[in-house]
């Protein structure tokens, strides 16, 4: 209730009342007023008039007018009009109108101002000469058609207040309607902003040039408010976005300090296994070399051999992941016969279960590498590739094409430098890895084989090669559909 | 105990004495007792106060309101100029302009008539005529209005 009191439209309606209330009882009182005194005025210049004019002609005939002429006369005034009650005084006698009422005789009271006497009759006397005898003429005016006509003017009067004050509250209902309608509109519409909701457009539809402007400065407030909105969101978007990537980007460069602290780490452990494998090899095919050909020793001793040769083996990857090798790198123009080499060799060694499909650009290169580290490191992907599939079979994808590398993604790979690269990919259908095993998957010895099934070294060469490679490997797996391995390798300018 | 009611009928006699001559009043036409006016008739009277010439041996008559009495002035409105008060202001207006006369001069009581009486000798007015008769600076002309 108190905020339909606020209204505008109940405010408009209790200030014109009030308006009114003062106003109109003082108007109508005035107007009557008015209409009274006029009318009174009317009636009492009519009387007196009248009377003079009537005392005058009796004065101006009475040297012929004999007493039935005078009587004609004050009945012909009560025939003719208002007049009620004619007389005429003169000395003792008293001449009456025959239509005079016989207990009127002596009603006359002198009036002078309308309505004296309650008697509903205005008494006028006149005084005049007749000839050498002075006379007193006494006519006497109904009062009730002028009151009845002032009645009427206040009854109209009255009338013409409550139909103007009718029509008045009507118009403010209808202006405030008007008025409070786009006002409402603009309300609902600037809580739904408040609230959050910038979608709805505000329409300048109201005719009435404030309420329009008003609405279109709101219009123009709510669109810079939905630009500025849209802007912000894309900013924060394209912020999150960055901050991720560059998040990535720490943790791969990260990855890659630990990597190179555990090859060099890795290398020098090699280094010296080396030197203790070197003389035990040595010293064993000098034995081998005395032994007799059928001595009881011999196999032992070529099983000491053979197991030196494996553990030399395990050295030379281990040196190969953390540190150059010292083999030489060439220009090869073409990568595909050596991309065709070693998918033939990962064929011989997969079961039938897992097919091995390849999509080489010919030719594909220049690239400055080592055939055999190349070959080596397909062999390791592929390898992984069909581990992955071997309960459920799949299919591996060796690619090779030119690529290249934009500066954003050489940004999130620092190892990358933007222009044109050789892409090596093998994909795999496999189980695929999660966040926390893509996290280690160049971790020396780190493998999710059974124990005595992998060395967990065949990534770490992987990305011993890649670097030395001046390239760069991009790992993406998902759980349950596969994994891609991509090898970026740089093309040579010779 | 005749003594006592004698002393009460006096006054009271003396008090309907009063009465009754309040009751017959009379409104009469005056002017200053040395003044040539002898006679004006009820026309000429209401020509003076409407603002129109009336001349008597070639001296224009010179009418005189009186504003205190406000039953005096209805009685002559009523019975001499036979106008209501505010229709004889736009008369008399109305005529003033018209013939281009001076209107009546209004005194605010009876010594301000009976002065402008005795200063213009064409001059002419009304009051009671108890009060007239009371007064020897003038001279009733004329009975306006008796009460009947």
């Amino acid at each position: 209730m108190a905020g339909n009191l606020k209204s505008l439209l109940a405010r408009m309606i209790l200030a014109v009342l009030l308006i009114h209330a003062l106003v109109l009882p003082l108007l109508s009182y005035a107007m009557i007023v008015v209409v009274r005194n006029a009318q009174e005025e009317v009636f009492i210049d009519h009387v007196r008039i009248y009377s003079r004019v009537f005392a005058d002609w009796l004065q101006a005939e009475s040297g012929t007018l004999s007493d039935a002429d005078i009587v004609a006369g004050l009945d012909s005034s009560i025939l003719g009009g208002r007049c009620v009650y004619a007389a005429l005084s003169k000395g003792d006698s008293r001449l009456f109108s025959s239509l005079t009422e016989p207990g009127n005789s002596d009603a006359f009271k002198e009036d002078f101002e309308f309505g004296d006497h309650d008697d509903s009759i205005y008494f006028i006397s006149t005084p005049l000469q007749l000839g050498d005898e002075a006379a007193v003429l006494q006519l006497g005016f109904d009062e009730n058609p002028t009151l009845q006509e002032i009645a009427n003017a206040k009854d109209a009067i009255l009338l013409i207040i409550v139909i103007y004050l009718l029509v008045t509250v009507g118009l403010v209902v209808l202006l405030s309607t008007l008025l409070s309608r786009p006002l409402n509109r603009l309300r609902r519409d600037s809580h739904k902003i408040a609230s959050g909701d910038y979608s709805r457009k505000m329409a300048a539809d109201s005719s009435i040039f404030e309420i329009s402007e008003l609405t279109r400065d709101l219009e123009n407030m709510r669109s810079t408010l939905v630009g500025i909105n849209a802007r912000l969101e894309g900013e924060i978007v394209s912020r999150e976005a960055a901050e991720a990537e560059r998040r990535k980007a720490e943790i791969h460069l990260r990855h890659m300090h630990r990597l190179q602290s555990i090859g060099t780490l890795a290398g020098g452990v090699a280094h010296e296994f080396n030197n203790v494998l070197l003389p035990l090899l040595l010293y064993t095919d000098l034995a081998l070399e005395d032994l007799p050909a059928d001595s009881p020793v011999r196999p032992n001793l070529e099983r000491v051999t053979r197991l030196a040769n494996r553990a030399k083996g395990l050295s030379e990857q281990i040196l190969t992941f953390g540190r150059p090798t010292g083999e030489t790198m060439s220009v090869v123009p073409d990568l595909a016969p050596i991309i065709d080499e070693a998918t033939s060799m990962v064929s011989a060694l997969i079961p039938k279960s897992v097919a091995i499909e390849t999509e080489i650009e010919h030719p594909v290169g220049p690239v400055s590498c080592n055939p055999n580290e190349i070959q080596q490191l397909l062999v390791n992907l592929c390898s992984n590739a069909f581990q992955a599939m071997l309960d459920d079979g799949g299919e591996i994808r060796v690619s090779a094409k030119h690529c290249e590398v934009s500066p954003e993604f050489a940004e999130l790979h620092p190892r990358l430098e933007p222009g044109d690269y050789v892409c090596l990919t093998v994909t795999d259908t496999g189980e695929g890895m999660d966040a926390e095993t893509l996290e280690r998957v160049f971790d020396p010895f780190f493998t999710t084989r059974e124990v005595g099934e992998g060395t967990g070294l065949g990534l770490s060469v992987v990305h011993g090669i890649v670097v030395k490679h001046n390239g760069d490997i991009v790992f993406s797996s998902e759980v349950n559909v596969g994994t891609t391995v991509a090898v970026y390798l740089p093309l040579s300018d010779e | 105990m005749r003594v006592k009611f004698a002393k009460f009928l006096i006054p009271v006699l003396l008090m309907l004495s009063a009465e009754s001559s309040w009751a017959e009043a009379t409104v009469v036409l005056v002017t200053a007792k040395d003044s040539p006016v002898e006679q004006l008739s009820s026309l000429d009277i209401r020509k003076a106060y409407l603002g129109i010439s009336v001349r008597i041996n070639d001296k224009t008559v010179h009418p005189v309101r009186r504003r205190d009495d406000a039953r005096l002035n209805q009685i002559f409105m009523q019975s001499v100029i036979a106008m209501s008060q505010r229709s004889y202001e736009r008369r008399l207006l109305s005529l003033v302009l018209r013939f281009g006369t001076p209107r009546p001069a209004i005194v605010s009581d009876h010594d301000g008539l009976v002065q402008e009486l005795m200063s213009r000798p064409i001059a002419i007015g009304y009051m009671w005529k108890r009060d007239a008769e009371a007064d020897d600076r003038v001279r009733i002309i004329k009975v306006l209005w008796q009460e009947t």
